[in-house]
């Protein structure tokens, strides 16, 4: 067993100096970051950079990382809102699909129970078609669409994911009805690449930074991007522009617990504020290609309460709530 | 075959069938969106269910012909040894009651302890302490090399 | 050669001194994980990913690699030894190859293991090199319909692994389906057979079922014959390696079983299970000694080892020429490219060739170290089952409660381990074969997926699985197989009916 030993302790000792040092305490002495999501994931990514630059720019002192996966957070969530009522030393990561989750789970607790920190990175889904593919804009697709909707199959993720809602929303756009689509879910974003390089399907959505690369080695056209307005960096135009009114935009927030004193949700939002400014924040937000959609407190929760009940609505207009 | 082994293999079939009853019957309950009624989420379910009653039946026909041999037919079989089972099934139930109480730790200890037991070890005292490291090494080495949490408990938060 | 001239430079990369630390590092810590089981090495590469910021890019790729060959390493060994898959991949060698530790035979088996793995895992990487634009090509061709043929033919493989009673097999096989159909559904979003409970809203995990089923059922089984004590296991009996025979009955599985899982593990959904399956049936009905089969044949070790690893390597195809992740661990290998800067996509071999030559040789290399360090180590890991009975037993519930309890700290998972586990006891006790249901459970929901996924596109039209030439070939190709052996048991049974003619041999 010996060399076994040895060998595991030096690949133990060569990842904890990895680990930057415990450093002393400076905006909060102890945080504790609740990942609604398994290990490895976006969210639990947001959280191990958050924390990993939290503690390198001395913001916190103590931090934990909690992980309760499953269910699109809604298994996490009732956890999170139980064990951290008015605690103002825990943030929680989620997202946009959160939303879209709680409705189609049934489950017993939503996000208003929770207090929301900030917006901090989001994504914007775009409508590609295979390179061959004879349409080439959102009004081609709308034409198809009109002519016969079973016959437009479209690749995305789960039934009621954020790649679902923006197909419901282009439909109903185009004055279609959304139940109508043929929305065809692949459980992970390859096999839905895959259907689409191989022209099994007539269109993909997806975030952007997925189809990137295809699309500057002329595999695949975008059709549209589901921005406000055209993004920097993103040589694609929207869905807008191309007159059908159609935004959706796949953020990451953080949230705190429940019952916070004025006082205890002011403390956060400082902290959340103060690494959205750090440099290593930012650098990490481009190695990694999230684009920084910072927005907090109130403005966050209306921003919140208002795309819940878009979502709710399209939901509804899919089948599925 | 004693009547109380055809017994047995009469209530496994049971079960099969009972299980495929209750698979069709949830099915009917799974709504199905408009759109999707061709080839809805219930289909599969259907066909999964049908195929357990039939099964279901079959086995009926094989516990009648005695063509079903297995241990518990088998006349130079003991019968099951309870006594280690339940210090096993134990030892289960223990980890998961003190699991969310005391932390993977003790609980995963305790649970060691009860199953040596049941396969005949005598030290206690040299089981619990196997246990103990086993369990306090393998949080360890999950908690430093890979900063994954086996969730809180009286030792592990002492970490 | 162009590809051959790379690969050079990118041994030239990958061979320093420093670089093989870290795939030593790599190898240890994936046999450690792949030992416990639901740890699997996407997981612990994610968790080790801020590593990319401290090294430099080959030394990551060398110890993901590492890590990655590593764990698949440790999940046959656990198979083996303690009949516990660590991976949902090693099912099928826990089938004859715990079946061999038990006769003391053990060391050959993690031998087969450990060098078709090796054998594999070569060839695999070869065939990167050489004819991974073409196969990445043919892969891209198959679309729902042509999956779902393919499942057909797994299903009809199934029947290699049914055991002794076609209806208790089946039976099997069916709870398999079942369990794999809770949760919520991917196309609908509908949530079946989840009694309200949110933790079964993801479906039940396989490793859950599988260690439940194997480590848990088994435990419990011997502990209900533990007076009767007639289940002793010898630790070694005869030699440690291999011997003439051993060898001369392993190295055409290990070709097959690289056949079978490279272009497998290449497809966009092919994954590395049911290559294995594929293998087992494979070697089953190609052995000279089928009787072996369920109680210990080399062939069963061998074959499914080698597809297994060689599945891995083709999960490199797509990856590497379109920048398309296939598998879990695929998609964390890209993220570790973007901490680097690199964006992945098809112009990745053009733009950045020393990176992916470099992870190319890094595989390779991993292979290497993998057999190297662990050829030595058989003799060391076959005392595990030296261990006194009690610890061994108490070990393997503890590593079962840490695999499943590690990952989620969900009591539910726990207590349906144990329930699980309670099942595997009965179906031991009434012989229902224990296989079917983890094979059920991951051929069932990609079996329906991919068929409604077909239905969607065609709009309901049945005729796509005959029409397109992929899929009616496999469907011919399991017919065929399910034809077959029927006509010659059929003609069988009517020689058999004339004793008349031929009696007097047949005695």
């Amino acid at each position: 067993m010996n060399r076994r030993t040895f060998l595991a302790s030096a690949g133990i000792a060569t990842v904890m100096a990895t680990v930057p040092s415990l450093a002393r305490a400076q905006t909060m002495k102890r945080l504790e970051i609740f990942v609604p999501a398994a290990p490895g994931g976006g969210w639990d990514q947001t959280a191990r950079v958050m924390d990993a630059v939290m503690r390198n720019a001395k913001l916190i002192g103590n931090s934990r990382i909690t992980n309760v996966g499953g269910a699109g957070g809604t298994i996490g969530l009732p956890q999170f809102i139980n064990q951290h009522k008015g605690d103002g030393n825990a943030l929680m990561t989620g997202g946009m699909v959160m939303i879209g989750a709680i409705i189609s789970n049934k489950s017993p607790v939503d996000l208003s129970a929770v207090t929301p920190i900030a917006r901090l990175t989001g994504e914007y889904l775009t409508i590609v078609v295979p390179a061959a593919s004879p349409l080439k804009s959102m009004a081609d697709l709308v034409e198809a669409l009109k002519k016969d909707v079973g016959s437009v199959s479209w690749a995305g993720g789960s039934a009621g994911g954020s790649d679902h809602i923006l197909a419901g929303l282009v439909a109903k756009a185009a004055g279609v009805d959304p139940i109508k689509i043929s929305y065809v879910a692949f459980a992970g974003g390859g096999e839905a690449m895959a259907a689409l390089l191989g022209n099994q399907v007539t269109c993909g959505v997806s975030g952007w930074g997925e189809f990137s690369e295809q699309v500057a080695a002329g595999n695949l056209r975008v059709l549209g991007l589901s921005a406000p307005e055209r993004v920097a960096g993103i040589d694609a135009p929207t869905i807008k522009e191309q007159g059908l009114d159609v935004e959706l935009l796949n953020w990451r927030a953080v949230f705190g617990g429940p019952d916070l004193s004025e006082e205890q949700k002011a403390n956060l939002i400082n902290l959340v504020t103060k690494m959205d400014a750090e440099e290593k924040w930012q650098s990490e937000l481009k190695t990694r290609s999230w684009t920084r959609l910072f927005l907090a407190g109130d403005e966050f929760g209306k921003y919140l309460e208002e795309d819940t009940q878009r979502i709710a609505g399209i939901l509804k207009d899919l089948g599925l709530a | 075959m004693t009547p109380s082994r055809n017994l047995e293999l009469t209530a496994v079939a049971l079960c099969v069938i009972a299980l495929g009853v209750g698979v069709v019957f949830m099915t009917t309950q799974i709504a199905v969106p408009p759109t999707y009624a061709k080839v809805g989420p219930t289909i599969f379910p259907y066909t999964v269910g049908a195929a357990l009653i039939g099964l279901g039946c079959l086995l009926f026909r094989d516990v009648f012909s005695g063509t079903w041999s297995c241990e518990a037919t088998d006349e130079d079989a003991d019968r099951p040894d309870l006594q280690p089972m339940a210090w096993v099934i134990a030892g289960l139930a223990i980890n998961l009651v003190l699991i969310s109480y005391v932390g993977f730790i003790l609980a995963s200890t305790a649970m060691f302890v009860f199953v040596a037991k049941a396969f005949g070890s005598r030290r206690v005292w040299l089981a619990a302490i196997v246990g103990f490291l086993l369990a306090l090494l393998a949080y360890y080495g999950f908690a430093r090399v890979l900063d994954l949490r086996m969730g809180s408990g009286l030792i592990e938060d002492l970490f | 050669m162009d590809s051959f001239v790379s690969l050079a430079n990118g041994f030239a990369v990958a061979l320093t001194p420093a670089n093989l630390m870290w795939g030593l590092i790599g190898v240890t810590l994936g046999t450690f994980v792949g030992v416990l089981p639901g740890l699997g090495p996407a997981l612990t590469i994610a968790m080790l990913l801020p590593i990319t910021f401290q090294v430099e890019p080959t030394a990551a790729f060398i110890l993901f690699a590492g890590i990655y060959f590593g764990a698949m390493f440790g999940g046959s060994t656990t198979s083996i030894l303690i009949n516990t898959p660590g991976e949902s991949a090693t099912i099928v060698t826990a089938l004859e190859g715990h079946k061999m530790a038990r006769k003391g035979r053990g060391g050959p088996a993690l031998a087969t293991a450990a060098i078709g793995s090796f054998v594999a895992g070569t060839l695999g990487v070869v065939g990167i090199t050489l004819l991974a634009p073409i196969i990445v090509k043919f892969a891209l061709t198959f679309s729902p319909a042509d999956y779902f043929a393919l499942m057909l033919l797994a299903f009809v493989t199934v029947s290699a692994v049914l055991g002794s009673s076609m209806v208790r097999g089946l039976t099997a096989l069916a709870l398999g389906l079942f369990i794999g159909l809770i949760g919520v559904d991917l196309q609908t979003g509908q949530a079946r057979f989840a009694f309200g409970q949110m933790s079964l809203l993801d479906g039940v995990d396989v490793v859950i079922v599988c260690v439940g089923l194997f480590a848990v059922g088994e435990t419990l089984h011997l502990a209900s014959r533990y007076r009767a004590g007639n289940d002793e296991i010898i630790a070694i009996k005869g030699s440690l390696w291999m011997n003439r025979q051993d060898w001369a009955r392993s190295w055409k599985p290990w070709l097959r079983g690289a056949c079978i899982g490279f272009p497998i593990g290449a497809m966009p959904a092919g994954g590395a299970e049911i290559p294995t399956f594929l293998s087992y049936f494979f070697e089953k009905k190609l052995s000279k000694h089928p009787e072996e089969f369920g109680h210990g044949a080399i062939e069963g070790v061998a074959g499914p080892e080698a597809a297994n690893n060689a599945s891995a390597a083709g999960v490199f195809v797509p990856l590497l020429t379109l920048g398309l992740p296939t598998s879990a661990t695929a998609a964390i290998m890209l993220s570790a490219f973007q901490s680097y800067g690199i964006n992945p996509g098809p112009q990745l071999l053009v733009s950045q060739p020393d990176l992916v030559w470099g992870l190319i040789a890094s595989l390779y290399i991993g292979n290497v170290l993998l057999l190297v360090l662990n050829l030595p180590l058989v003799g060391l890991w076959v005392q595990v089952l030296k261990i006194p009975t009690p610890y061994l037993y108490a070990g393997i519930l503890l590593f079962a409660t840490i695999g499943t309890y590690g990952i989620s700290q969900s009591v539910f998972d726990l207590a349906l381990l144990y329930i699980i586990g309670i099942i595997g006891f009965f179906m031991r006790r009434y012989d229902f074969p224990t296989s079917p249901v983890i094979i059920g459970m991951i051929l069932g929901p990609f079996a329906e997926q991919q068929f409604r996924r077909a239905m969607t596109i065609s709009q309901g039209d049945m005729s796509v699985f005959v029409t397109r030439p992929i899929s009616a070939t496999l469907i011919a190709i399991a017919i065929l197989a399910l034809v077959i052996p029927l006509i010659v048991q059929f003609k069988r049974s009517r020689r058999a009916a004339e004793p008349a003619a031929e009696g007097q041999h047949s005695a």
